[in-house]
């Protein structure tokens, strides 16, 4: 009995795990241009979005200079603030919108760091004529998180 | 009716605390005995303190547990024991992180969250070996299946490491502790 005591220790050394350095939190958020009348996706021409806070444009693609030209365009939120406030800058005008969200920092590990996960995403204000959330997590498989009709 | 009590300490929380840095804290038992079923109370406290390049973690906290084993080796002479059991865990924990997040975008900023007084529990799937190695002194292993930990935090910073439990990045987790106990009887077993 003695004996298979120590010999039923041995191989429990080898089932200690590591942690995985998965990660999945992002701070990418997804807007998709939808038309107002039938809701099909919409391409729209966009020549600057600022957000509040930072220093630099989002968008200045080089195949379209100046211009961001697509149905879905992907803009960061501020990590370190639970709002951000969008300018939209178009061809005539310019449009904004303010999303809230709830901010949770996750220690992974103490080789892998941290992450932040943004979750809970509304609107909180907007001069787009119809906005909705589609998505409230912002996750790196970049789902749609907000469709804007125009 | 009973016929003595065990007391124990985990050895390896014990041998951990002085050779890893990272690592403190200490692991009791306790079980008494009706026939071939044994009650079981086990109380503990860890934390841990640990650092990535760009972050430092901090938590510290205690917990309990309450459950039952059956003991399979009913007809062993020296009272020793092959067990499967159950138990119900509760534990009461702090943590803080402090983080250096850089963002393309919006730059460089320090964040600092903490979880004070966090409520958890969850269960564990039991077995092991209680072994008599001479006298009163006894030696032997638990090895823990944890499931359905349950947490209650105000929010900011999700757990990542509960006292007891272990890191929370998974729905279930393995536990291993290896007790020295000695035994108080009570009687003479018939």
């Amino acid at each position: 009995m003695k004996n298979a005591f120590w010999l039923l220790l041995l191989p429990l050394f080898s089932c200690l795990d590591q942690p995985d350095c998965l990660r999945t939190a992002d701070t990418a958020l997804v807007i998709s241009f939808r038309k107002l009348e039938g809701g099909a996706r919409d391409t729209v021409v966009l020549y600057q979005v600022a957000a509040a806070g930072a220093d630099s444009v989002f968008y200045s693609p080089a195949n379209v200079p100046d211009t961001l030209k697509g149905v879905n365009a992907l803009l960061a939120v501020n990590p370190f603030n639970t709002e951000t406030l969008f300018t939209f800058y178009f061809h005539e005008s310019e449009k904004e919108l303010h999303v809230g969200y709830n901010r949770q920092v996750r220690f992974v590990s103490d080789e892998c760091g941290s992450e932040v996960f943004l979750s809970s995403l509304e609107i909180l204000n907007t001069t787009f004529d119809s906005v909705r959330v589609v998505n409230h997590q912002l996750t790196k498989s970049r789902v749609v998180n907000i469709e804007i009709f125009n | 009716m009973p016929t003595g009590v065990r007391f124990g300490v985990d050895m390896i929380s014990l041998i951990r605390t002085p050779i890893e840095p990272k690592f403190s804290g200490w692991e009791g038992v306790a079980d008494i005995d009706f026939d071939r079923y044994y009650l079981v109370l086990e109380a503990g406290r860890w934390s841990r303190d640990l650092a990535s390049a760009n972050d430092s973690y901090f938590n510290s906290g205690n917990f309990w547990r309450i459950g039952a084993d059956i003991n399979f080796l009913t007809n062993d002479p020296e009272r020793n024991n092959f067990f499967l059991g159950l138990r119900y865990a509760r534990g009461t924990f702090s943590e803080q992180l402090t983080t250096n997040i850089y963002d393309p975008v919006f730059g460089m900023s320090v964040l600092r969250n903490e979880n004070n007084d966090v409520r958890a529990s969850w269960a564990e799937l039991t077995t092991g070996l209680r072994v008599r190695m001479f006298s009163v002194f006894w030696m032997g292993y638990t090895i823990r299946y944890k499931i359905g930990l349950n947490t209650k935090e105000p929010g900011g910073m999700l757990p990542y490491d509960v006292p007891g439990y272990g890191r929370t990045d998974k729905n279930s987790t393995w536990g291993f502790t290896y007790y020295v106990l000695f035994r108080v009887p009570f009687r003479e077993a018939k």
